[in-house]
């Protein structure tokens, strides 16, 4: 892949896959998630969930699970309205380009 | 390397960082492995050294302040800001903690100035008018000191000039100038003695203040 991935693109990537699980999920299960559309390295997952969190976009709980402690990421409705907006974004942006590409003309 | 070298040197890497930062990733990293169900190594070669996460960390801590102004877009926040305090009560009260004791003792500092600003300048004055007094009172023991010191040495030199005239009256005058020698002496004596006394005290009475205000505001700040 030779397009970068921008700190809102991967803002918006992650909140989406936290957003599919009405429970939440934890932080590997995202990372993997993350990485099956995203080369990244593993590591610049945690320092966004922690900014996400941080905004109140995504909040947290711990459950119990094998006799241990999992940390559960959840979108809160802020969140949520964080992401229509990448999402509305998103869409606008990348019709463009697609027109772009497949030589249409681009109507404002 | 395994997971315990990987996480004890993350750990010594993110030494200087908030302790909940600290404990938050390393918490986040432990469950990384133990989620993973693979062996340490391989974990370790997707996540990179425990220097690249904690460079990553770090970065993110660092930009913190000006990511949050130019990425959590400002049109979008105040709107939504009802259901995001909630969402932060609901989680965040720890974290949210931290800055509203900051923003609590910056806010009592700036409305209580009138109050404990009067106190403070009232004990400055005061501070000054007790070593002014004192150095009024060593200045005078030292004027006292000159003066009979001075009158001494005046009377001596009438009693050996009037010693011829009349013996007795020089000898009672060399007796007082005697005397007037000595309570100059005294004087003198006095006014150093309460010099090297006072200039120590008053640094030591200096240090004492600049210490208990400082060690004041460190408790506040804990």
């Amino acid at each position: 892949m030779v397009f970068n991935t921008g700190a809102a693109l991967l803002d918006a990537v992650v909140l989406a896959v936290v957003s599919h699980e009405d429970v939440g999920t934890y932080g590997y299960k995202i990372t993997q998630e993350v990485r099956n559309v995203i080369e990244l390295s593993e590591s610049t997952l945690y320092p966004v969930l922690r900014r996400l969190q941080k905004y109140g976009f995504l909040d947290v709980y711990d459950r119990e699970c094998g006799g241990r402690n999992r940390r559960y990421y959840r979108i809160t409705t802020s969140g949520m309205t964080q992401l229509n907006h990448y999402k509305g974004d998103w869409k606008e942006y990348s019709e463009k380009i697609t027109g772009i590409f497949e030589g249409g003309v681009v109507h404002e | 390397m395994n997971r315990i070298e990987f996480l004890e040197r993350l750990e010594s890497l993110l030494a200087d960082i908030p302790y909940t930062e600290r404990r938050e990733a390393l918490n986040y990293y432990t469950e990384y492995f133990e989620d993973a169900e693979k062996d340490d190594e391989e974990v370790i070669r997707t996540l990179g050294s425990p220097e690249e996460v904690a460079h990553n960390i770090r970065e993110e801590l660092e930009g913190k302040e000006l990511a949050e102004i130019a990425d959590a877009p400002a049109d979008e926040k105040a709107p939504e800001s009802g259901g995001e305090t909630d969402d932060k009560k609901a989680d965040g009260a720890k974290k949210q903690l931290e800055g509203w004791q900051i923003a609590l003792i910056i806010i009592g500092a700036v409305v209580l100035f009138p109050v404990y600003g009067g106190v403070i300048v009232g004990a400055l004055g005061a501070f000054i008018g007790v070593i002014a007094g004192f150095f009024g009172i060593i200045l005078g023991l030292m004027a006292a000191a000159l003066g009979c010191a001075v009158a001494a040495v005046f009377v001596l030199v009438v009693a050996i000039v009037k010693f011829a005239v009349s013996p007795l009256a020089s000898l009672f005058l060399i007796g007082l100038s005697i005397f007037l020698a000595g309570i100059a002496m005294l004087c003198m004596i006095a006014s150093w003695k309460s010099l090297t006394v006072l200039i120590p005290a008053i640094f030591q009475g200096i240090a004492y203040i600049w210490n208990s205000i400082f060690h004041r505001k460190e408790r506040a700040a804990v």
